[in-house]
């Protein structure tokens, strides 16, 4: 391909023309009725159900639900995975301690939580968010321990031979910054677990857009399914946008 | 660097430190030293080399000097102090080792980080060591956008941001190119007789050692013990000689080579010049 054909703005271009054409063709599946529409919603449809939502508060309120304990439980499950990673590769003792423990409840779904988080929380807001947390902690724990655990260990002896080599002076300044792009690709990787646990999450009967994907998919009212499917995709990449954002301004020095 | 630059006026002893039968193992080794009976005086202002093939344990003594590793027995002792703004000792080492995700002032201002509290003061004696490397108008940069010399010429800075009695180099210039290394050498050489600090340089090159040094000290056998310490009696300032027409320097080079030649480890703990030491100071 010449340097002409694969410029940003052409290919931006042809990323565009695409999905337009996409949206096309599904538009002239559903009016022509190659398939019903409860099988495959015309994504005209899609947007008058967004309007009808929208203009009954409906989508604004979802929205807002879904964010409350998403925002909560990734705040919590982030922290938490990157404290425990962190202790995990700095303390051998503590990683002794919790290894055996995090194998056996890594490779648990957030979904299979549910019964406990109903015993535990109660079908609130408080379980939502303890979902959540437990599937965005995994992926920040693993990501934060391999991170801190490939820190240089040449670094570390500079930290010594110029008088910073104290544990906690150590860990601000060696292993955080040199971890940080490591552990903010689980931050990231979290963002995104976040919000397909949000629809596990509001399996539980909390309110927000998974739980409005799933009473409409109940009735087969497909063209609400795709607007909050588009709804979930259309949050996450703002989340990800905005922490790309962050991280580019975090990590100035890897680009 | 006007800290630097003066220090007729500190009463300083003829002897900066002192090694005493020091032997020194791998971590978890102590059977097996790597290095024995090492004993030699630093003197206080000179320039002292010290030479032998790879693997023999001149960075390891360099680092037990610098305090980062223990002898397994004897001591190793400060008869010097450090001066109250300074530390005592300040290691360059192999590689530059800066830290990418600070600026170059950034690098050179993080040793004073725990000896200096007044964030200007730290600033300005960056700076001043900056100037003296020839890198101040680089000190936004981050290490990535230097050269390798460049970036040599940062951890020389940060080391003598220090303000350090002792300043030790493990072969700061191997990795680097005939020409950036012969630069860096004369500038080295110009630091030292400016600042006045004692310099211990770790090299395997003769020619670097002759060309920088006041003493040579020769590594060889295994374990390894001092073979032969030279003094180097050329006059300074040296101009980078055509060593085989210079007859004091070839017989120089002859002295230390054979040594050299016949210092090579045979089947004991080797590889160690370069192992990084948890040991804290």
């Amino acid at each position: 391909m010449s340097v002409a054909a694969s410029s940003p703005v052409r290919l931006g271009a042809v990323s565009v023309a695409s999905a337009v054409g996409f949206l096309l063709l599904l538009e002239i599946v559903a009016r022509f009725h190659l398939m019903p529409a409860t099988l495959l919603p015309a994504p005209s449809s899609v947007a008058l159900a967004f309007e009808s939502e929208f203009q009954s508060g409906r989508w604004l309120a979802n929205v807002l639900a879904s964010l409350s304990h998403y925002a909560v439980g990734v705040a919590i499950g982030t922290l938490l995975g990157i404290g425990f990673g962190l202790a995990t590769a700095q303390w051998p003792l503590f990683n002794a301690l919790t290894e055996g423990i995090a194998r056996l409840l890594r490779p648990i779904s957030p979904i299979a939580w549910l019964p406990f988080a109903i015993i535990w929380f109660g079908i609130g807001e408080a379980a939502a968010a303890f979902i959540i947390a437990t599937g965005v902690f995994w992926l920040n724990y693993i990501a934060t321990q391999s991170a801190a655990r490939a820190v240089d260990t040449d670094k570390i002896e500079l930290a010594h031979a110029f008088g910073q080599g104290a544990f906690f002076t150590r860990i601000r300044k060696i292993v955080l910054p040199g971890a940080a792009p490591g552990i903010l690709s689980g931050v990231r990787a979290g963002v995104s677990m976040g919000w397909i646990a949000v629809l596990a999450a509001e399996m539980l009967g909390v309110a927000g857009v998974g739980q409005r994907l799933l009473e409409a998919s109940g009735v087969l009212a497909t063209d609400l399914v795709v607007l909050y499917m588009a709804t979930i995709a259309a949050l996450y990449c703002v989340t990800d946008t905005a922490l790309e954002w962050l991280t580019r301004r975090l990590l100035p020095w890897t680009h | 660097m006007d800290a630097l630059v003066s220090r007729a006026d500190v009463e300083r002893p003829d002897v900066l430190v002192r090694i005493s039968d020091v032997a020194l193992s791998a971590p978890g080794q102590v059977d097996r030293p790597i290095l024995e009976n090492v004993s030699l005086d630093i003197r206080t202002g000179e320039f002292l080399a010290i030479v032998g093939p790879s693997g023999i344990g001149k960075s390891t003594l360099l680092r037990a000097i610098s305090g980062l590793v223990a002898p397994s027995r004897g001591t190793i002792s400060a008869v010097g102090r450090p001066r109250a703004s300074g530390k005592f000792a300040a290691l360059v080492f192999q590689d530059a080792r800066l830290l990418p995700w600070r600026r170059v002032r950034g690098n050179v201002e993080f040793g004073l980080e725990g000896i200096v509290p007044s964030r200007s003061v730290r600033r300005d004696r960056a700076r001043n060591a900056l100037r003296l490397v020839g890198l101040e108008a680089l000190e936004n940069r981050w290490p990535h956008q230097l050269s390798g010399g460049q970036q040599q010429r940062v951890s020389i800075a940060r080391a003598l941001a220090l303000e350090p009695e002792l300043l030790l180099m493990d072969e700061p210039f191997s990795a680097l190119d005939i020409a950036t290394r012969r630069t860096l050498q004369d500038e080295i050489s110009g630091i030292w007789r400016t600042a006045g600090a004692t310099v211990v340089l770790v090299t395997h090159d003769l020619d670097e050692a002759i060309h920088l040094a006041d003493r040579v000290v020769v590594l060889g056998g295994s374990p390894a013990t001092i073979k032969d310490i030279v003094e180097v009696p050329i006059a300074r300032p040296r101009s980078r000689p055509k060593p085989v027409a210079s007859e004091p320097y070839a017989a120089l080079k002859g002295r230390l080579a054979q040594h050299f030649n016949s210092a090579a480890p045979s089947g004991a703990p080797q590889g160690t010049d370069n192992e990084p030491a948890p040991i804290g100071n």
